[in-house]
């Protein structure tokens, strides 16, 4: 990428589909089987065998999402087009889904796919082909929503959550609404449209009247300026900072409507705005829990963390990803802390950077590799401030010598707290970060004379800060 | 910083960050209040309640817990799994207990021990997940709340600040009936394990509290001050966790189960003078879909046991009257059995409430094991009549800013 000036930057940012793709599919995703073949099977069993492989069959969906949540992870720490992991991630928050009443990992994933497909293309396109999903038809409830009998789950979160907010719209459009998402549901794990269950009748909608489908009322909904104000606040909240005035919201929502609902422009405006390089708009918010980890491991150059501490530790600071709290994904920045979430934040780096174990405390075992540790169990309630476990570190700190080679202690501390904080320290936290290198009263000392353990000490408090947290 | 300096920066974040890259430093020194906080010794609340909340995960088998032994239904939709009519113990001339469940009879007979029966909500969700929450967020079927209960009630009705402390979880993740604004609830399963693991050189306990500015008042709206504010209050709790998980006493006897463990790390917390308001246990394995007789009266068995160990502990330490238990489960099973001897979620089920201040005895109607709605019986009394109970009986609090609305009493306190 050979482009100068930040509107080509910002470009090139935003318009990653002219980057190659690496993704590489996973090939351990779990199949439900065709639900006729699946009858045909289950009458064959008795009930003990079919209760046991129904819960068998559960058993293998949940470890493939397992499997499938440090993927993403893991991902979003190698692809080559990292805006559009950090895309996908605001849309899994937005359009909420979880696995916990999907049940499906193949189902799962089709989701995921769905999202990034469409995460920097028309939001209009997004809503449909996130509303057709099979994830989001059980999620929400349309594949149950028939003439009739409308279900109202999918049509009420559409306009309270996905498109204009809570007190945009009356109940009475929200019954009319479902009545034109009947009929759209699941045949055979995919999206069909039953043409015998979709309410066929005169509805109205936003002023629109007529026999109203799918399409009409996405439509009716884009043709609201409401939508587009709704979308680009929440995306400026997401990527910018919390509460931006009416008229940003204004001209940012009047980009969107100018581009007929094409996210690129609004994604350069954005980032493109003298707001965006603000004092407002740095270093004042708060990682998300991906990003702290994602970032830690990317800053150290550490090796990517067994799958199992990643989902322990992305639980424990309250990110399940595919698996969100509820219908409305997770509320983010100040919400991402409590005294718990924040304690495991600063446990976390010295598990990267001395392999000191944040998940069980108990039981030295020095110099066993990862591999050989047991990980929920096995805590030892008996003992008593044992030191803490370790494993085999997952970062190595010669680098960190090479890039500061030949500074004095004082010049590699400081470029160092630069590199990873997006604050500075004051003087009196700086001279405390400063003691840890042990070169008190000689700052001038060469930083090769630094001990590699004085380095990670200072390492360790320096990632254990309030100001690591903000980006 | 330059404007030209600025935006490169800027356009570096956006280029190399993404999710994974460098943020900004912004060279500006922050301006801080040198003013030293003080920890707030007076306990925050008026008085010296304790309320324990035991979760019995996977939806506990009411009808095999609290049992109409003298209800020809019970046995006719049982076949495999009805306890014998002998093994039943009998409290009354309609029910009795699991023959495992010896500790709650003690309990019962010594007037320590509340059971409500038909405990439910309207329209039951059958998701062990979203029934789950709707009994930690005390939210009505159809409605999802972020906050859970005790979260609110710290928020609104106790007397005084509540501090992380006031709300302690003995398990790995805060339950989310601890959501709330006011920061109240810590969780770990070892007290030794809710701190920050210091380092052995420069990277200290005393380094750390040093470069987090542990030791100032951090009032200001920034986010900054926000995650210093928040590590204070850390760094507080942990240190007091640590001392009251410490407290050296006569060693309680507990049967050997997570729950007991919670239990009696429950009661040195407690005996450690820990101004904890309310503790959460956790148990789980109740989801018995197929050859429950065993698991089922297993998890009984270590549910009754821990309870009257703690209770009798609790004596020992001489606090039995200041604490109350309270035992849910997220929802009851059905009546029915099923083919593989085991049972499918249900509705309504018993709620247990402990202590020595409660109406011993069964409270709330029976629910009816021949009026039932598709297979599962119908809830007679609100899990929210409980809850509200204890908010207003045992904690003098407005049950309505916890609830949005007055439920009608239970009678247990």
């Amino acid at each position: 990428m050979v482009e100068f000036g930040a509107e080509g930057c910002v470009n090139a940012l935003v318009d990653y589909d002219r980057f190659p793709d690496k993704i590489v599919e996973p090939d351990w995703l779990v199949s439900d089987p065709d639900p006729m073949m699946r009858r045909e099977m289950m009458a064959m069993l008795g009930e003990d065998e079919r209760r046991a492989k129904r819960q068998e069959q559960q058993r293998r969906q949940r470890q493939a999402v397992n499997k499938l949540k440090p993927w993403w992870l893991s991902f979003m720490r190698t692809t080559n087009r990292p805006f559009q992991e950090k895309l996908t991630l605001f849309w899994h928050g937005h359009f909420a889904v979880a696995h916990e009443k999907v049940k499906n990992s193949e189902v799962v994933y089709d989701y995921y796919r769905t999202l990034r497909n469409g995460a920097n293309g028309n939001f209009r396109d997004l809503v449909s082909s996130v509303g057709k999903s099979p994830a989001m038809l059980i999620y929400l409830d349309n594949r149950q929503n028939r003439k009739g009998r409308p279900n109202e789950n999918w049509a009420r979160e559409l306009l309270e959550l996905f498109t204009m907010g809570i007190g945009n719209y009356t109940e009475d459009e929200i019954k009319e609404a479902a009545r034109a998402f009947t009929g759209h549901t699941l045949r055979k794990g995919g999206y069909f449209f039953a043409k015998g269950q979709h309410d066929n009748g005169a509805k109205e909608f936003f002023g629109k009247r007529g026999r109203l489908d799918w399409d009409d009322v996405i439509d009716a909904i884009m043709d609201d300026p409401q939508t587009a104000r709704f979308i680009s606040r929440k995306l400026w909240e997401h990527f910018v900072y919390e509460g931006p005035s009416d008229a940003l919201v204004e001209e940012m929502a009047a980009v969107l409507r100018g581009a007929d609902y094409e996210l690129k422009p609004l994604l350069s405006a954005m980032f493109m705005s003298k707001e965006f390089y603000s004092d407002r708009a740095r270093g004042n918010q708060i990682k998300s829990p991906a990003q702290f980890l994602v970032q830690i491991i990317d800053q150290l150059g550490a090796k990517i963390p067994r799958e199992q501490m990643l989902i322990i530790a992305m639980r424990g600071l309250g990110q399940d990803l595919l698996n969100p709290p509820n219908v409305k994904g997770w509320d983010g920045n100040r919400d991402w802390i409590n005294t718990n979430t924040l304690l495991l934040r600063y446990n976390i780096p010295a598990y990267v950077v001395t392999g000191t174990r944040f998940d069980r405390q108990e039981t030295p075992r020095l110099d066993e590799g990862e591999a050989g540790m047991g990980m929920m169990g096995g805590a030892n309630p008996g003992r008593r401030n044992a030191r803490p476990a370790r494993v085999r570190p997952l970062f190595d700190v010669a680098p960190i010598y090479e890039r500061h080679a030949g500074k004095d202690v004082a010049t590699a501390a400081l470029d160092l707290s630069q590199e990873f904080l997006a604050r500075p320290l004051d003087s009196d936290q700086y001279s405390v970060y400063l003691a840890a290198f042990g070169a008190e009263g000689n700052a001038r000392f060469n930083i090769k004379n630094v001990k590699r353990s004085e380095l990670l000490s200072a390492l360790h408090l320096l990632l254990s800060t309030a100001e690591y947290q903000l980006c | 910083m330059s404007d030209q300096k600025m935006l490169f920066t800027r356009r570096e974040f956006l280029r190399t960050s993404a999710i994974a890259g460098a943020c900004l430093t912004i060279p500006q020194f922050l301006t801080e209040s040198a003013a030293f906080s003080q920890v707030p010794g007076a306990a925050p609340f008026k008085d010296d309640r304790i309320l324990v909340v035991i979760q019995m995960g996977g939806g506990n088998d009411g009808c095999n817990t609290i049992i109409p032994h003298s209800n020809d239904d019970y046995f006719r939709a049982r076949p495999n799994l009805a306890v014998e009519k002998n093994d039943i113990i009998r409290v009354d001339d309609q029910l009795g207990l699991h023959q495992n469940l010896g500790g709650l009879m003690d309990l019962l007979q010594s007037g320590d021990a509340a059971i409500v029966n038909g405990v439910g909500y309207p329209n039951p969700n059958r998701s062990h997940f979203r029934s789950m929450e709707i009994m930690q967020t005390a939210s009505d079927s159809e409605r999802f709340e972020k906050h859970g209960w005790i979260g609110k009630y710290f928020d609104n009705c106790c007397s005084g600040t509540a501090e992380p402390v006031s709300g302690v979880s003995i398990t790995q993740e805060l339950p989310q009936a601890f959501a709330g604004n006011s920061g109240a609830g810590v969780s770990f399963l070892q007290p030794n394990q809710f701190r920050w693991i210091e380092g052995q050189g420069g990277d200290s306990l005393d380094a750390f509290g040093k470069v987090n500015k542990t030791g100032h008042d951090h009032h200001g709206e920034e986010t900054i001050d926000f995650l210093r504010h928040t590590t204070a209050n850390a760094v507080i709790a942990s240190d007091s966790v640590i001392r009251a998980g410490r407290t050296k006493r006569k060693s309680a006897k507990y049967p050997n189960s997570r729950l007991a463990n919670s239990l009696k790390t429950i009661a040195t917390l407690i005996a450690g003078g820990l101004p904890t308001r309310i503790f959460y246990a956790s148990m789980t394995g109740f989801d018995t879909h197929a050859n429950q007789v065993n698991q089922h009266a297993n998890l009984l068995r270590q549910f009754s046991d821990a309870v009257s160990a703690f209770q009798r502990d609790l004596d020992t330490i001489g606090v039995g009257d200041r604490v109350l238990t309270l035992a849910f489960s997220e929802f009851g099973r059905r009546v029915e059995e099923n083919a593989s001897r085991g049972t499918d979620h249900g509705t309504a089920g018993p709620m247990f409430v402990l202590g020595k201040k409660v109406n011993a005895g069964f409270h709330g109607k029976y629910p009816s094991l021949s009026d039932l709605n598709e297979g599962d019986l119908k809830h007679t009394t609100d899990f929210r009549s409980v809850y509200g109970e204890v908010l207003s009986d045992w904690f003098n609090a407005d049950q309505g800013k916890v609830l949005g609305k007055e439920y009608p009493k239970v009678g247990v306190l």
